[in-house]
């Protein structure tokens, strides 16, 4: 049987849920106007983080102690004990076994294949233990990185939505991509 | 507001248009090919009293509301509602919405409604952007959107499950500067 409080290890990338010893690292990681380029809320004050982050992590480790898989789905990823970024999946409402994936890697880590081995991880984790039936991502149109890792993962492009994201008073275009799990199983 | 076109009139919702409105959405046919409903009364009225009291409390201080329920009724006949709604994660950016009570359907006031929320997004509320969504199978309401000028952006695949199967959605979306040319 499954220990959802377990660490998870695949291909020499750790994943296990987030708590709140790892919130300093997350903030100081968001604080790194590289990392932040292409998130639409970020960097941003520390207690805006606080607000979005503390009450899911708390929320994950009460379902935790309970012995109860969390029904929020944040983790922390590590590699050689180090945080080096976090990751998660979000039911989408009014559809069941809907989801769509997150992740956000510090800078040091770019470019060694870790985003493609947190997709997998997502993708993985969702199919085989929330059972999703649909997946979804979505990045800033000009995130080539993310877009690329979200198409090797098989996910297709199903929209643009124009002027999405205000960021520096810039709008941002922001792709959509879905894969439907039977896409995934037949890669 | 009040705002007359093409012999429908549009005003802000008040706490006495619920029960109309509230008997709209208990309809299956009306909610068919939304993500909700059909809804109880108490249903609507948790979810729109909240709105018309902010509209209130926005107006008092001057300021535009950021959710806009609006009544909309031909000849002194409630007939529907619609509203709009900014988009968090942008300043500027709003999302429509409308419903029609099944017997004004297919006469055309569809496409009077979003011509009236695209009017008072850009001109009033100074909206960079309007998006407007609906399931892939819900035709006349893409059609409408699209023939006022609205793009499609994209269709999500099995966004919603309803009905005991997965539908589409599609989102499209209009520019300030495609709609003030």
């Amino acid at each position: 049987m499954t220990n959802h409080k377990d660490e998870k290890t695949y291909k020499g990338v750790s994943f296990k849920y987030m708590t709140t010893e790892d919130f300093d690292d997350i903030v100081t990681m968001l604080e790194n106007p590289k990392v932040c380029e292409y998130l639409f809320f970020a960097p941003c004050p520390r207690e805006h983080l606080e607000a979005y982050f503390l009450p899911k992590i708390r929320g994950i480790q009460d379902q935790l102690q309970q012995d109860r898989l969390p029904s929020v789905h944040l983790f922390t990823i590590k590699k050689d004990g180090r945080i080096i970024g976090y990751c998660g999946i979000d039911a989408i409402s009014y559809s069941p076994n809907n989801y769509t994936i997150g992740y956000t890697i510090d800078e040091p880590f770019w470019r060694q294949g870790i985003g493609m081995i947190t997709g997998e991880f997502l993708v993985n984790y969702s199919v085989d233990v929330l059972h999703a039936r649909k997946l979804t991502g979505d990045c800033f149109e000009q995130n080539i990185g993310s877009t690329k890792i979200l198409q090797n993962l098989g996910f297709k492009v199903e929209g643009c939505t124009l002027a999405l994201y205000k960021k520096n008073n810039v709008y941002h275009n922001n792709l959509m991509f879905g894969i439907l799990t039977e896409e995934y199983k037949d890669r | 507001m009040n705002i007359t076109k093409n012999n429908l009139s549009f005003s802000f919702m008040e706490e006495q248009d619920l029960e109309v409105v509230s008997s709209i959405l208990m309809k299956d046919s009306v909610c068919y090919y939304t993500s909700f409903g059909p809804n109880t009364k108490e249903e609507t009225v948790d979810y729109l009293l909240p709105i018309i009291q902010h509209i209130k409390a926005s107006l008092s201080e001057g300021e535009n509301p950021d959710r806009i329920a609006i009544t909309i009724r031909k000849n002194n006949t409630i007939i529907g509602h619609c509203g709009l709604e900014k988009i968090d994660v942008s300043l500027d950016n709003y999302i429509l919405g409308y419903f029609l009570n099944e017997d004004q359907w297919a006469k055309g006031y569809g496409t009077t409604v979003i011509s009236v929320l695209l009017d008072y997004a850009f001109n009033t509320l100074n909206a960079y952007k309007v998006t407007g969504d609906c399931f892939e199978e819900n035709i006349p309401s893409k059609k409408l959107m699209q023939n006022i000028g609205m793009q499609l952006e994209g269709t999500v695949r099995a966004q919603y499950f309803r009905h005991n199967r997965y539908f589409n959605q599609c989102f499209l979306g209009i520019l300030r500067t495609e709609y003030l040319i």
